[in-house]
């Protein structure tokens, strides 16, 4: 599969500050990828510990939750869809409008504070990457941010260490950070194919309507693409 | 600079291959809240089972 159209077109207009910070989060998302891959088998095993994979069943049971930075992720499994095995739900903690807010352990603050959802991310059996997708509200529940809101709040979701989680947390802010410009769209084309679907508050509770945009992807081919263009450019 | 696609190739080839899922929850009763929605730190889908038993791993 080649190399998204999108990212190189942004590669290619980006200026050489935002082509060597894409190109940073491109090798330390490998970094944290490969680092999880000896330590635990995979990065899908980082969640999974050796368990056996059970539908709809999250992993970690608890989530990923970091306090500091509002964003909390858990991997599972419930369709077959190609090469994909499950996928990573990806939230942030904001308010109505958009907010910062903090979770506090054992607290309950789902009612104004909820964790939002801002994409999901399909792996293959050995943990890589192969999908980007957005998913209906009435799918992940939570608030419902425009594209250009959630990309602000995606933006401020740079999971810190949480323990047991170092490498997921550092591979997953690296990761959304290098396919930022791909995330964008993705968040558009979501936005668009509502508006197609009546009032707003229609088409968010349609359960004809679940996954909302997707992506495939070669994150081999996306980071072979971004060396190219840093090597043309003299990075 | 040494390629990135190349480092993410030798790391996959040792990768564990996990199994595909068993068949779990079918969701059917929503206790659980919405189909992929985040965890609630709720205990872990005893309300489900007393409800209709959804919950329960379909081996």
């Amino acid at each position: 599969m080649p190399a998204s159209a999108t990212l190189r077109r942004h590669w290619r207009s980006a200026s050489l500050n935002e082509l060597g910070a894409a190109l940073h989060h491109g090798q330390a998302s490998v970094e944290a990828f490969t680092t999880a891959t000896e330590t635990s088998g995979s990065l899908l095993q980082s969640w999974v510990q050796g368990a056996e994979v059970v539908e709809y069943e999250h992993y970690p049971p608890a989530d990923v939750i970091d306090l500091g930075s509002g964003t909390q992720f858990d991997y599972h499994a419930h369709r077959t869809h190609g090469d994909e095995h499950g996928h990573l739900h990806v939230f942030w903690h904001a308010n109505a409008s958009g907010r910062r807010s903090r979770h506090t352990q054992g607290r309950k603050v789902w009612k104004r504070h909820a964790p939002t959802h801002m994409l999901a991310i399909a792996l293959d059996a050995r943990g890589l990457p192969v999908k980007l997708f957005t998913t209906n509200q009435w799918v992940t529940e939570g608030h419902w941010f425009d594209a250009a809101l959630t990309l602000a709040c995606l933006d401020r979701c740079r999971p810190g260490p949480v323990p047991g989680h170092e490498n997921a947390c550092a591979w997953l802010g690296h990761f959304l950070a290098m396919y930022r410009p791909l995330i964008a769209d993705l968040l558009q084309r979501r936005d668009a194919r509502l508006e197609k679907h009546g009032t707003l508050a229609d088409a968010l509770n349609n359960h004809r309507l679940e996954v909302l945009s997707q992506f495939r992807m070669d994150w081999a081919a996306d980071l072979d693409a971004l060396q190219t263009e840093a090597t043309r450019r003299g990075l | 600079m040494s390629s990135l696609s190349s480092r993410l190739s030798l790391s996959l080839a040792a990768a564990v291959v996990t199994t595909a899922a068993l068949g779990g929850c079918a969701m059917a009763c929503r206790a659980c809240g919405a189909k992929c929605g985040p965890s609630k730190m709720m205990s872990k889908c005893s309300a489900c089972k007393a409800k209709c038993g959804a919950c329960a791993p379909k081996k």
